[in-house]
């Protein structure tokens, strides 16, 4: 296995939105993708008509919080940033505030929109699908011009 | 220099308290109470009647004739008279003629200094949301509650002078209902949760298109208004993911984030630089290449 990744709400409801969900299963076996059960039963699964695709593990995760600034981040931020803690993961997400604290706390991290690309680029997404469904992506994802560019550009 | 004057100076160079760590509510209504001894003491001196007193007053009045009372009895309170009828013309108590008249007083200073101790304790509830996860609930009415009152003050000085007097007398209704409630919370008489409190900030909440205020339509249930908007205020005041805000508005992620695009809030995504947007470790598969 090359790394493990824990999937924030931003990336699974991101790209589910859009109907890429099933893209990232292009990453498993030879990475894992996990987040926490919490997560995927309490904020992912109301809101999206998905059942656990076979390549994303769900754990269960006590919550740990920092003492400091312990309102800053949600009850699922936190157990998403424990999670990555525990597994020694690299947190994706495109909350900037998430990402500010996990760095804090010595979690790497990567960006989803990153991640997006990655996908695209490895043959996740095809060429149609990410050409039909970027410009939707884009609308929903509130980023800046210069890397709404770059993630419009993307090749293979 | 006049007492009246001396106190207005005291407050307007107090230390601002928004940087207090791990205040919970209690906290901010302790620190409070001096703003609200200090602003009853600018009444005393005016011969007006305290603060708390006249809140009493005005919130014992049932819910239903609340707003269109509140502006009698405060005038009956404070001995103003006309108030309703001739409100360019309305007679005031002896005390406060003089120290207008001796331009002691400056009356819209007044209205500003009220709306920076609003702004404070606003800031001070947003503050509380971020330290600690002990009183979410009552934290962010206070950020809601203290946020439409600092826009109702705000509006104060345009609108006391409109010519038009029922929206004139519609605007101080409100505003002496949501202070009667800030300032009973601040004494520690009212629970920031209270059934009553969160009705008529969720009134006004429902009412922005005729305020100065940045609230919208867009929720049902009056506590569903004031918790999206504080939530929404703490979002755009301090640095909490969309998650914890959606937390915050008892809101589902996609409704927050969709409300804060709404009220032309940033939303606090990432990366800034394409330099950024690749710095994290890549992914990549053994059969690439």
């Amino acid at each position: 296995m090359n790394g493990r990744f824990v999937l924030d709400n931003t990336v699974l409801s991101g790209f589910a939105a859009v109907g890429w969900l099933s893209s990232l299963g292009v990453w498993h076996p030879e990475y894992e993708l996990t987040t926490p059960e919490q997560l995927w039963t309490d904020e992912f699964r109301p809101n999206h008509d998905h059942e656990r695709p076979a390549w994303l593990t769900v754990q269960p995760v006590e919550r740990q919080v920092d003492p400091e600034r312990t309102g800053q981040l949600s009850d699922t931020d936190w157990r998403c940033l424990s999670l990555a803690n525990r597994l020694g993961a690299v947190l994706v997400t495109r909350d900037a505030p998430l990402k500010r604290r996990a760095n804090e706390e010595g979690v790497r991290t990567k960006w989803q929109g990153s991640l997006l690309i990655e996908t695209f680029e490895t043959c996740g997404i095809t060429t149609t699908a990410y050409q039909e469904s970027v410009g939707s992506y884009l609308a929903n994802a509130h980023l800046s011009t210069g890397v709404e560019d770059e993630i419009r550009a993307a090749e293979k | 220099m006049t007492e009246a004057a001396t106190i207005l100076t005291e407050m307007a160079t107090e230390d601002d308290h928004t940087a207090v760590a791990g205040t919970p509510t209690s906290d901010i209504v302790d620190r409070r109470r001096r703003d609200l001894r200090t602003v009853d003491r600018v009444l005393s001196v005016l011969g007006f009647p305290s603060l708390a007193e006249t809140a009493r007053e005005v919130l014992a009045v049932p819910l239903k004739r609340r707003q269109t009372d509140a502006v009698a009895i405060v005038a009956d309170e404070y001995g103003v008279s006309g108030l309703l009828d001739r409100p360019g013309e309305a007679g005031v108590p002896s005390a406060f003629s003089v120290a207008v008249t001796d331009e002691s007083t400056d009356i819209p200073e007044l209205t500003q200094t009220l709306a920076r101790v609003t702004r404070r304790l606003r800031d001070a509830a947003a503050e509380a949301v971020v330290d600690s996860r002990d009183a979410d609930e009552e934290s962010v009415v206070l950020v809601a509650l203290f946020t439409v009152i600092g826009d109702l003050l705000g509006a104060f000085g345009r609108r006391a002078s409109a010519d038009d007097n029922d929206e004139w007398h519609t605007y101080l209704s409100r505003l002496v209902v949501l202070v009667s409630h800030g300032v009973l919370v601040v004494a520690g008489e009212r629970e920031s949760t209270d059934d009553q409190l969160l009705a008529d900030l969720g009134r006004v909440a429902a009412e922005e298109t005729a305020f100065d205020t940045n609230i919208r339509r867009t929720e049902t249930a009056p506590v569903d208004r004031v918790r999206m908007l504080g939530a929404l205020v703490v979002y755009d005041r301090r640095e909490i993911s969309v998650a914890r805000g959606a937390e915050l508005a008892n809101a589902s992620r996609d409704q927050f984030e969709t409300a804060l695009v709404a009220h032309d809030i940033d939303v606090r995504t990432g990366p800034e630089t394409v330099e950024e947007l690749h710095d994290g470790p890549p992914l990549s598969r053994s059969t690439d290449g």
